[in-house]
């Protein structure tokens, strides 16, 4: 058999095992294994499997995932989520719908400072939800509104998703960082807008909330100070070359650390809490890291990826039909798989494809991040809205979908935006 | 048999505390590590492979117990359809698929570490032995093949304790 008809036939069982719900790490890393001993014999295989886990489990680069994971659970412990909220509504909550939009903008702002997409839906869930129920917000809009700002999470730097993506294409994650600052600022202007143009259509959907004297509005400013230095430590000290990654997310981790502490938001279970939980995390993505790469050795022997991108690129298509056509498929993995999972799964074969039809590395890996937040919030998998199905669990789960679509909406536009623009995400890498 | 399988529970919560240990020392080792570069130009000798061998102590000592919160990544759309005893069926293949791999991880990290001992390879700054941490990763592959029996039993017997902590 020739290795390239082999490697098919490992993708196709792989898919099998994973419908069967088998763990996605470990389905990879036995496909992947059996997958070495028939190409290049079973010594090799077994080889790989004491070699693998090692290497991957003892990477520096790496380290950067725990860190960053770390400092977002301190900055969610740290109560720090409620004071961008009280600060942002103080500007925001009087005008119609202002509570919602609010909540994105606090949103982004939490995201700044957290590489996770779920910590910030949960966080901000807890503290907008019971607010916006208190104003009578339709909760479809409510709720829609954090799932969905939730997602901005992983674009905003730092985030985990880059981070991920650039440990797999060996892309400079601090371009990467960069490179999801200006999107986005984008996308969540345009769930803004989302939430604006409901209201306008109706206008019970969210009424205002409290209005403001113009003194509250300049002292509630102080609660983000915290917010603000973490992040121009982190990403200043990325962007001027002053830290790596890894350096800058445990300072950055260090710095939320004692925040809380400042805050006297940490205790013994709270700390311990913030410690496991960033272990299972980690634990985790490592798992599926682990798994990835001896499947990636395995299709590499085999060939499989460079066949792909010579075949794809070897295509009479427009390049721009293939690119949506990448787009439609990881939007539908995004309804049925966890986001990390679909891209370390996916990056080693789609990546080449991409470089073969030249398409910028750094600005393809804002584009995946953000059609992988739109696979957070679609049905039936979609993450956030789990998550946010226990900060109001009261609201069926079909209400909260059908929230969301005005916000897939405005997502997929911000997804045509950047592909037109790509500027937009390419503009402040370039300056560094 | 439960009895014992509720006992085995601590020890991927036991090493579950050590990475956790592991994990705030790698945060302040990094941190300390960049102020005192800038600040008093006097970096940590090591930083680097110390922190490899925090990542890894971290990573190998939570990857059982997060198999014993059900936290590692599946896909659940079909199967869940299914009745119960087919599912019944799955899950233990999958499991049973689950533990030999782990199994054989396990063994050749054993030989690794065996081999490192041998050859007796050290951290380039530190000289610090790299074997123990290879020994490591067998302790943490070895409790994932434990929660992995444990989940296998498990299924045989619905009265297995919350794994809540």
């Amino acid at each position: 058999m020739n290795p390239e008809i082999i490697g098919a036939l490992g993708i196709l069982i792989m898919f099998v095992l994973l419908a069967m719900k088998m763990y996605i790490g470990i389905a990879m890393a036995l496909v992947g294994f059996l997958g070495l001993c028939v190409i290049v014999g079973v010594d090799a295989g077994v080889n790989i499997l004491g070699i693998t886990p090692l290497a991957e489990g003892s990477s520096y680069t790496l380290s950067v995932i725990p860190l960053f994971v770390l400092m977002g659970q301190f900055a969610f412990i740290s109560g720090i989520s409620t004071d961008i909220y009280k600060s942002v509504y103080a500007w925001m909550g009087h005008f119609r719908g202002g509570l919602a939009m609010a909540t994105v903008l606090a949103c982004a702002g939490f995201a700044a400072i957290c590489g996770s997409s779920l910590a910030t839906g949960a966080t901000m869930g807890m503290v907008a939800i019971p607010e916006m129920k208190k104003y009578n917000y339709d909760p479809r809009l409510s709720l829609g509104c954090v799932a969905a700002g939730g997602t901005l999470g992983i674009l905003i730097p730092p985030s985990i998703g880059f981070v991920i993506y650039g440990i797999l294409t060996e892309q400079s994650i601090g371009k990467l960082f960069m490179a999801g600052f200006l999107p986005g600022i984008l996308l969540a202007g345009m769930f803004i807008a989302a939430v604006f143009i409901q209201c306008r259509l109706n206008p019970e959907m969210g009424p205002c909330g409290a209005s403001t004297t113009w003194k509250e509005k300049i002292t509630s400013l102080k609660g983000t100070w915290g917010m603000l230095l973490l992040f121009t430590i982190v990403m200043g000290g990325i962007y001027f070359g002053i830290f790596t990654p890894t350096e800058a997310a445990g300072v950055g981790a260090l710095g939320a650390f004692l925040f809380a502490l400042f805050k006297k938001k940490l205790n013994k279970e709270s700390f311990i809490q913030c410690l496991m939980d960033t272990g299972r995390t980690t634990a985790l993505i490592f798992l599926i890291i682990i798994g990835a790469n001896i499947f990636s050795t395995f299709l590499g022997l085999a060939e499989l990826p460079m066949g792909l991108a010579d075949f794809i690129s070897g295509l009479a298509l427009p390049r721009i039909l293939i690119l949506a056509g990448i787009v439609l498929v990881y939007i539908a993995l995004g309804c049925v798989m966890d986001c990390y999972a679909i891209m370390i799964l996916t990056v080693p074969i789609i990546f080449p494809v991409i470089e073969a039809l030249q398409f910028d590395p750094i600005w393809f890996g804002v584009l995946m991040v953000i059609v992988l937040e739109v696979g957070l919030i679609t049905p039936p998998v979609g993450l956030n809205v789990f998550v946010l199905k226990a900060a109001a669990p009261d609201v069926p789960l079909t209400t909260v979908f059908r929230g969301i679509w005005p916000f897939l909406v405005a997502a997929l536009l911000a997804i045509v935006i950047i592909t037109i623009f790509p500027e937009i995400a390419l503009l402040i890498p370039s300056m560094m | 048999m439960i009895a014992i399988s509720n006992a085995l529970r601590y020890c991927s919560i036991f090493l579950a505390y050590i990475g956790a240990l592991a994990l705030f020392l790698m945060m302040g080792l990094t941190a300390v590590d960049v102020v005192g570069r800038y600040i008093f130009s006097a970096p940590i000798t090591g930083t680097f492979e110390l922190t490899e061998f925090l990542v890894l102590i971290l990573i190998f000592s939570f990857i059982g117990y997060t198999q014993s919160q059900k936290s590692h990544v599946s896909v659940d759309l079909l199967v869940m359809n299914f009745p119960g005893k087919i599912r019944l069926v799955i899950d233990v293949f999958n499991h049973v698929i689950c533990l030999i791999l782990m199994a054989l991880i396990t063994w050749r990290g054993a030989v690794k570490a065996l081999e490192m001992m041998e050859v007796g390879e050290a951290s380039p700054n530190l000289q610090i032995p790299d074997y123990p941490f290879v020994f490591f990763l067998v302790v943490g592959c070895g409790v994932m093949c434990i929660e992995y029996i444990r989940d296998l039993l498990g299924f045989f017997n619905h009265s297995k304790e919350s794994d809540k902590i």
